[in-house]
């Protein structure tokens, strides 16, 4: 920080020295696969190979004779789930299961826990776990699950909307939309995307025996969150959890959420008295981890001859696949989207509809960015086409509707 | 993402590799590189019995102009091919004076692949140089790709050395049914400048399908674990609007296998586009080179 004599001390304009480059390139980083204790058990999960299908038998015998397996849990052993809640009426809870047990809703879903002291032999004991499927019919994108009598992924809600907001709506709109010198009708979409930090997620959880409690070093951007969260599902008071982030090699928001898989290996040191740690593999991190930003965008917009823009009527959906992530809920990519939309252009008249769409797929959590990626590709793209069909320049039309000092 | 449980055998010579693969049967598989094969295991769609590691052999880490020939050793890394710094080496490789020629289309087979696809361990023990008489009695240069094994330059051939490998030249195409055979290294004759080479190579997970000609004059192509020589077309000049009828033709007679990965008659059409496509390069590397 700058204190030259005489004058405020500022950051601004200063040199920001970054603390962690000598322990980065000496490699004296401490991650949570360079963790380990005596005795550790590596879980492996069996996951659902199915996109949407009913579960009517597991069975685990053959599992628990494969050399070195010592505990195999299912969902009769680690029971509850993750249920995000958004303060909003138009909000569905569901639950997201920390072990399904009669259903299966996406694929990379836990199904059981495969525990030894190596993770060889736990993915041994993981192959031979047998699941009895019963498919069902998959909802794989968000025009199938909006059709007329789509299957439901959640079978206790009347459709595939576990949101549907509509925000900032405006009685002149469609008067200015329909007598507008131009009007603009688009549709965007972008595809599903998920973080791929080159540490994935891990987790190692250890139950000291002499203090009573449960310390858990997880590679997460949120740790107070993953504490509460871990002492909530496991019904244990949270003084008694200890949640420490060590090196964290990359996050990109999919570490801000709390996963199933943490609050396993948790639940199962906590149960078994004994250390456990999981770290992800590429497969599971592509297949079984948060993804986002699989959105569409139905815009029209309304310009006055000058290129200004009048109103904007944006119908917003986001496959957020099927639960919701927790804390945070389906809701963030949609919601984010409609109050943020207008970004940096001054709008008179503004009305959005905001829908989270459930799909057998993995759920989304708040990949960075969070719909703003989106949202300015929608805003910029409706500025070029006005300023084409207007034969203006691209510049000056922004510069015409951008937000006033 | 842990391989399933094997056996490991490191092999000391060429001769001991062979032996170890004919002890261990159909399910070991020679590793070298390693950089298709382990991933494969890893996510256990290759499920080998046995690896017979042959990385530890001598001698066969080379790239070298001999007896006016260009040998590459099985072993020898892409890497060790991208910093070839001799240029009668490079000459022959690229069949090319221009140094840098990495960047640009190449005649020969084996640079081609090698720019499609360098990997630092990679290794070249996947391609072939078998012998072909030609008009005028003069030997040329052909060029095969055999992608069978993930791990090392292994034929599915009749046992035998390189004196194996000179005779099954002579018939213009690799032994194909037999002991397994582990070729050491591959020969390249100095190409004429009026050759033209070209490769196509489709992946899918349990196999490979490449095709090679690598010449307008004839076409070699296998869809499946067993390389063919096709009886295309051999004549000396080839026109595009005839590449259509010469990649029918050069399909005529191949069935390759049904399997999880692709139907016979996809893997078919899938030759016939190649060969299509590969013609089609073949003349456009000519006119570039």
């Amino acid at each position: 920080m700058s204190t030259k004599p005489g004058q405020p001390a500022t950051w601004i304009g200063q040199p920001v020295l970054r603390v962690e480059d000598p322990a980065l390139l000496t490699g004296a980083t401490r991650f949570v696969d360079d963790l380990e204790s005596a005795g550790t058990l590596h879980p492996s999960f069996v996951r659902s190979s199915l996109a949407a299908a009913r579960i009517h038998g597991l069975r685990v015998e053959a599992a628990r004779r494969v050399p070195g397996v010592e505990v195999v849990l299912t969902a009769a052993d680690v029971e509850g789930g993750l249920r995000a809640v958004l303060n909003r009426p138009e909000f569905a809870i569901t639950t997201m299961p920390l072990l399904a047990s009669d259903a299966v809703r996406h694929v990379g879903e836990p199904i059981a826990m495969v525990l030894t002291e190596s993770r060889y032999a736990a993915e041994d004991g993981a192959e031979e776990v047998i699941v009895d499927y019963d498919p069902t019919q998959v909802v794989s994108s968000m025009e199938a699950a909006l059709a007329a009598g789509a299957p439901r992924v959640h079978d206790e809600l009347d459709d595939n909307l576990l949101l549907d907001v509509a925000m900032y709506d405006d009685a002149e709109l469609e008067e200015i939309l329909s007598v507008a010198a131009l009007t603009v009708d688009a549709t965007f979409t972008t595809g599903r995307v998920t973080a791929v930090p080159i540490e994935g997620r891990a987790s190692l959880a250890e139950w000291d025996r002499r203090e009573g409690r449960l310390t858990v070093y997880v590679s997460t951007q949120v740790p107070h969150l993953v504490r509460t969260t871990i002492a909530d599902v496991l019904g244990i008071p949270e003084d008694v959890v200890r949640v420490i982030a060590p090196d964290v090699g990359g996050g990109f928001g999919l570490k801000c959420v709390v996963g199933r898989e943490e609050l396993l290996v948790a639940a199962a040191a906590l149960r078994l008295r004994r250390p456990v740690k999981w770290i992800e593999d590429r497969q599971e991190n592509f297949t079984s981890s948060f993804h986002g930003h699989e959105q569409r965008y139905d815009v029209r917009a309304a310009f006055d001859a000058d290129g200004v823009m009048l109103g904007l009527d944006a119908n917003i959906s986001c496959d957020v696949g099927a639960y919701s992530c927790y804390p945070f809920s389906c809701g963030v990519e949609p919601l984010m989207a409609a109050t943020e939309m207008p970004g940096p252009y001054r709008l008179r008249h503004y009305r959005a509809r905001a829908r989270a769409v459930a799909t057998n797929k993995a759920p989304i959590a708040p990949y960075r960015g969070v719909s703003r990626p989106q949202i300015t590709l929608v805003m910029e793209r409706l500025m070029d086409i006005a300023a084409t069909r207007l034969g203006m320049d691209a510049v000056e039309i922004r510069r015409r509707n951008l937000i006033a000092a | 993402m842990k391989p399933a449980g094997f056996q490991y055998h490191r092999a000391a010579s060429v001769e001991e590799a062979i032996h170890l693969m004919e002890t261990l049967g159909e399910d070991a598989k020679f590793i070298a590189g390693g950089q298709s094969l382990v991933p494969m295991m890893n996510f256990r769609l290759a499920r080998p019995t046995a690896l017979i590691d042959i990385t530890r052999i001598p001698g066969l880490h080379h790239v070298k102009v001999e007896d006016g020939c260009l040998r590459i050793g099985a072993l020898t890394t892409h890497q060790a091919v991208e910093r070839v710094s001799d240029p009668v080496v490079l000459f022959r490789l690229l069949g090319t004076r221009a140094r840098g020629a990495l960047d640009r289309p190449s005649p020969h087979p084996h640079a081609r692949h090698l720019r499609r696809q360098s990997r630092s361990r990679g290794s070249c023990r996947r391609v072939v140089h078998p012998r072909t008489p030609s008009r005028g009695g003069r030997r040329r240069g052909r060029a095969l790709a055999y992608a069978h094994d993930l791990g090392s330059q292994l034929l599915r051939g009749v046992p035998g050395d390189r004196a194996g490998v000179q005779r099954d030249d002579r018939r213009g195409s690799l032994p194909l049914v037999g002991a397994p055979r582990l070729v050491p290294r591959t020969r390249s004759p100095p190409r004429r400048l009026c050759s033209r080479g070209c490769w196509g190579e489709v992946g899918s997970r349990g196999r490979r399908m490449p095709i090679g000609p690598d010449s307008p004059r004839g076409s070699r192509r296998h869809a499946g674990s067993i390389p063919r020589r096709g009886g295309g077309p051999d004549r000396r000049t080839i026109a595009h609007h005839v590449f259509d009828d010469a990649a029918r033709a050069s399909v005529q007679g191949l069935t390759p296998v049904s399997d999880v990965h692709a139907s016979s008659r996809h893997r078919r059409r899938l030759a016939e586009v190649l060969v299509c496509r590969a013609l089609d390069d073949a003349v456009g590397f000519g006119a570039s080179s």
